[in-house]
């Protein structure tokens, strides 16, 4: 084609290679640069309404599993409402109080349109965004324990970094003991999780039921998230419990976006403190 | 340009299928199916390495923006599969002397030889795609399982497709 010399030709192969290279590790590296990116976006409001008639199709094949997971929450839910009622009469609450309770934390419902479980980093897409309340950093759960965190959001639309991602780390703690860790997924099984950092001298059993941190920022305390498989020593210093999950991802269809009422006031308390440390 | 056109369209066809129906599959961690690796291993054994890069690179990032991935993972090995594509040819087909339109296939290349490329070819783009996806070699057995694996299923795909799909018949 061109007259050049078969060295010079090959230079030049090898330098094409490495320009596409590198565009394709900058890619990786610049991310969430990436995902905010115009021409991403152009194509992620054409793509959301497919991915929307797709998973609105899978959901209703499942329809029968979604209503006996629904019915069995809403047993749940009665259970503490009556039991709240029974408190709230045994205490004679003012209604000051159960302002205090309510201000807490809200719940805006979403339907998953978008979901993985077989990469490291998993996303989730799901059908509310800006309009609706969400923000970023808001956390994401269902009926079975947390799900992610938002990571970016749109009019309409919010994409979640689930839990189910290697670079993603949780707090969650005990529920016996209140001992607290970090909760990480390795990248292999969608239905395990660890929970490490556990100090040696807590005792633990096989069974025992991990629940969102009371420390945590962006989930309501106290969910249960899964249960306790096994646990091992780690560098002989922490125990790393093997965590079954309550959550099947392959089959999450509704959740819950947190919204918690002073979270961005305590983010900004703790930024504050950090810039006067450094 | 009768090439080029039969080109776009086996791109066009192929990317659908990854994004209709492999991205949806979710079979765990350890076995992604990626048939589309088989777009760069239709082009004939002499077509340029640089223009497999670059196809390599537009079937990437095309792929990486459609499907809800990291962008750039299957980007960076498909243009590696396209820089050694031509390089594993030669060195499995010692006989090495094609004419121009000949593809690579069951019968130019024998069932035995072209599964052997067909597993290379996967493997090269498997490397790179499980090493940058977990960016680390902390994990590294559990990495290499997943390669494996996934090796495992798409060559079995790759084969499948090419065998009822793309195979010249007399």
């Amino acid at each position: 084609m061109f007259n050049i010399s078969p060295l010079l030709r090959k230079l030049l192969v090898l330098l094409l290679f490495l320009v596409l290279q590198a565009g394709a590790v900058v890619m990786l590296v610049n991310n969430s640069y990436f995902q905010q990116n115009a021409i991403l976006n152009f194509i992620r409001a054409r793509q959301i309404s497919w991915w929307e008639k797709r998973s609105s199709w899978v959901a209703f094949t499942q329809l029968k599993e979604i209503n006996q997971q629904l019915s069995l929450e809403n047993n749940r839910l009665l259970n503490e409402i009556s039991r709240l009622a029974d408190l709230s009469t045994e205490r004679n609450l003012q209604s000051e109080d159960f302002i205090a309770l309510r201000d807490s934390f809200s719940y805006i419902p979403a339907r998953v349109i978008r979901n993985s479980v077989n990469r490291q980093h998993n996303f989730l897409v799901i059908d509310k965004g800006i309009q609706d309340g969400l923000e970023q950093d808001m956390g994401v759960i269902s009926s079975r324990g947390i799900v992610g965190v938002v990571s970016h959001v749109s009019d309409h639309y919010a994409l979640v970094i689930s839990l189910l991602n290697t670079q993603q780390h949780f707090t969650a703690e005990l529920k016996k003991s209140g001992t607290f860790g970090t909760l990480r997924w390795d990248g292999v099984d969608y239905r395990r999780v660890f929970l490490s950092e556990i100090p040696q001298h807590i005792e633990i059993s096989v069974g025992d039921t991990v629940v969102s941190s009371v420390f945590s920022l962006v989930f309501p305390p106290g969910i249960p998230l899964g249960y306790v498989k096994s646990g091992s020593l780690k560098r002989g210093t922490f125990l790393e419990l093997e965590v079954e999950l309550f959550e099947d991802f392959k089959s999450l269809h509704y959740v819950n976006v947190v919204s918690r009422y002073g979270a961005m006031e305590i983010r900004q308390l703790i930024e504050n403190l950090q810039e006067e440390n450094l | 340009m009768n090439d080029f056109l039969k080109y776009i369209l086996r791109f066009v066809v192929i990317m659908a299928g990854q994004l209709l129906l492999f991205e949806g599959l979710n079979l765990g961690t350890f076995l992604y199916p990626m048939p589309y690796i088989l777009f760069l291993l239709l082009f004939p054994c002499t077509y340029p390495a640089w223009l497999l890069m670059l196809w390599g690179f537009v079937f990437g990032v095309g792929l990486d923006m459609l499907s809800a991935g990291v962008m750039g993972l299957h980007t960076a090995s498909f243009v590696m599969l396209g820089a050694m594509r031509n390089n594993l040819i030669k060195l499995i087909v010692v006989k090495g002397v094609f004419d121009d339109l000949s593809v690579p296939g069951f019968r130019s290349f024998g069932f035995a030889r072209y599964t052997l490329f067909v597993l290379m070819s996967v493997f090269v783009h498997h490397l790179v795609y499980f090493n940058l996806e977990s960016f680390s070699f902390f994990l590294f057995w559990q990495t290499f399982a997943r390669l494996l694996s996934s090796l495992a299923l798409n060559v079995f795909l790759v084969l499948l497709f090419k065998r009822t799909f793309f195979e010249q018949r007399r």
